[in-house]
This record gives C-alpha cells, sequence and structure tokens, in this order.
C-alpha cells in the first residue's frame, strides 16, 4: 500500500522522503524513473555503452551519497541531469586524454568511441541501422559544450529552462550552442542531408 | 517551428528518432554493489587510515632517528667563520703613530733607513 503511494509520488516527494526519512524505496523509484533516461543522455553524449552504464551508476551514487546536498527549490530532474552531465563531461575528457597517450591507440582516434556492436547487446535497441551509427559519429565530432546542449533539446526534448538550469548557463546561450551545435552536425552530415 | 528548427528539420527529426539506449538489466544489482562499497570507504575515514600500527610505527622510528640526528649529530657545532669578516688581528710589536714628529729622532737617526734619506729630520 505504501509503495503504490510512493510511486505515485513526485520525483521532488521521493527525494524528500529519501532525505527526511532515509526511505530507501523512495531512491529506488527514483533509480527505475531515471535510469533509462539518463543512459540514453549520456551514451549519446560518450558513444561508449560500458562507459555510459558506469556514469549513471555514480551518478546515482552520488545522490544516495549526498542526498543531503539536494536543495528543494531545484528540480530533481534537473539535479541529477547535472550530476551526470559532469560525470559525462569528466569521463570524456579522461578517455579523450588515454587516447591521446595510448600508443596502441595512435592513428585510430575514433576507435575508443565506436559505437558498440548492438548484435552481442540486447540490452541496446538492435535497430540502430547505418544512419544511426552515422548521425552518433558526427555527434562525437561537435564541440563538447554545443552536443551537451544538442543532446538535452533534440534527444532528451528538454526545455531550454531545463537546460539552462542543467548547464547552469542563461538561456540566451543555451540557445545559441544549439544552433551552434546543429550546424556543426549538419555539416558534418551534409553527405546525408544533401540527397 | 520556427525558421531554424525548418532549416534542420531532417536532422531534427532523426535525432529524435534515435533508438533509446536503456540501462542494462543488472543496473541495479551493481548499482547496489557500488553503494555498498562507497559506504564502506565512507566510514572508514582518513583518520582511520592513517592511524594504523603498520603506519604509526614505521613513522615513529623515522621521527625518533630525526630526532637523535638534530640533537646528538649536531652538524653546527663547528662554528664556521666568514674570512672576509673577520676583523684583522693586532699586531702588538707595532706601534701607531699618527705623525712624524712623535717618532724619537734617536730612534730614526739610528736606523739605516734614515741614513738614506737624511732629508727627512731636517
Amino acid at each position: 500500500m505504501k509503495d503504490r503511494s510512493l510511486s505515485e509520488f513526485t520525483d521532488e516527494e521521493l527525494i524528500l522522503e529519501f532525505q527526511s526519512n532515509g526511505n530507501e524505496k523512495a531512491f529506488e523509484i527514483l533509480v527505475q524513473r531515471f535510469k533509462n533516461p539518463l543512459t540514453n543522455y549520456v551514451y549519446r553524449f560518450l558513444g561508449d555503452y560500458d562507459s555510459c552504464v558506469d556514469v549513471v551508476q555514480d551518478t546515482f551514487v552520488k545522490v544516495y551519497r549526498y542526498k543531503d546536498n539536494y536543495s528543494s527549490l531545484a528540480k530533481f530532474s534537473t539535479w541529477i541531469y547535472t550530476i551526470a552531465g559532469n560525470l559525462a563531461r569528466t569521463e570524456y575528457q579522461r578517455k579523450r586524454r588515454r587516447n591521446f597517450f595510448s600508443i596502441s591507440s595512435f592513428g585510430e582516434e575514433d576507435k575508443a568511441f565506436d559505437i558498440p556492436d548492438n548484435s552481442n547487446r540486447p540490452d541496446v535497441a538492435a535497430d540502430m541501422n547505418l544512419k544511426n551509427e552515422i548521425i552518433q559519429k558526427a555527434l562525437l565530432k561537435v564541440r563538447d559544450s554545443y552536443r551537451e546542449a544538442v543532446i538535452l533539446r533534440d534527444v532528451q526534448e528538454l526545455s531550454y529552462e531545463e537546460i539552462a538550469d542543467i548547464m547552469k548557463i542563461e538561456v540566451g546561450t543555451v540557445k545559441s550552442r544549439i544552433n551552434r551545435g546543429r550546424a556543426e552536425l549538419q555539416k558534418y552530415l551534409k553527405d546525408i542531408y544533401n540527397d | 517551428m520556427n525558421e531554424e528548427e525548418k532549416t534542420y528539420k531532417k536532422l531534427l527529426d532523426d535525432l529524435k528518432n534515435l533508438p533509446k539506449v536503456d540501462a542494462p538489466k543488472n543496473f541495479e544489482t551493481e548499482l547496489l554493489r557500488k553503494i555498498n562499497s562507497s559506504e564502506l570507504e565512507k566510514k572508514e575515514s582518513f583518520w582511520d587510515r592513517i592511524l594504523t600500527p603498520g603506519k604509526l610505527a614505521p613513522a615513529a622510528v623515522a621521527l625518533a632517528s630525526a630526532a637523535i640526528i638534530f640533537f646528538v649529530v649536531d652538524i653546527n657545532s663547528e662554528e664556521m667563520e666568514d674570512p672576509l669578516n673577520i676583523a684583522p688581528r693586532l699586531r702588538e710589536d707595532l706601534v701607531i703613530i699618527e705623525s712624524i714628529e712623535e717618532i724619537p729622532v734617536e730612534q730614526l737617526k739610528k736606523s739605516d733607513r734614515v741614513k738614506e734619506e737624511p732629508s727627512i729630520l731636517k
């Protein structure tokens, strides 16, 4: 009965329940609600499934450990997307550095960011076709800050205001980054869209 | 739809229709394992890790050795003087005079040097 009522709670009510009463069931419901949107967001940003799962799990570990840092003034989704975005950016930079200094990857810049072979991964949508792979690779070429804004807007379909809160920038800056990101993406995909 | 969105219509449609990537089935299990291990790390504080006999004993030995070296082997015991800063030693056999009149004439006459230069005595 109590679980049923918890599942009807808003995200903010759930985190408050977890904060004030330490109710782990509330945390579990938040995990259920956010694990897939966050996995999709981080995967589109990193282009690597294993790293993406690690980043999303680390995001939830941070939420669990630092639950008291959440302020009820902000939306829970904004808070968790900010944590995931920060961790994803750190992971991306770490991978890029490792790739840069790795002798084995010399001359194979794209290797670390290849999209995983979906035929061996039932947990990834199976019908990712060639076009989607090309789009994903093009996304990874876009500058980090533009890519983040484009993914949040055009893949995750968040509002400009939410993106501004997540990225801690002005709405005007969000719009400009999205525009520049789209332009870059369009440039990398000109062979597809000129047909 | 605004002008910008019309320009990128195809691109936006494709981005929107990208297949959704879901979390793996064992996500919660792995998450629980990570949370438990992070809780263990959290419980063992910095001081708990430092104040173990294994780390305290070598540290104490090192500290004692340093104290012994400092007090017993006093490397500064021999006072080193800078030769450029030492005042010249006074020669007791020399008499300081300020003018030639102070020199007794008899003494001057005795010396060979005065014989060679008699003009000094005039």
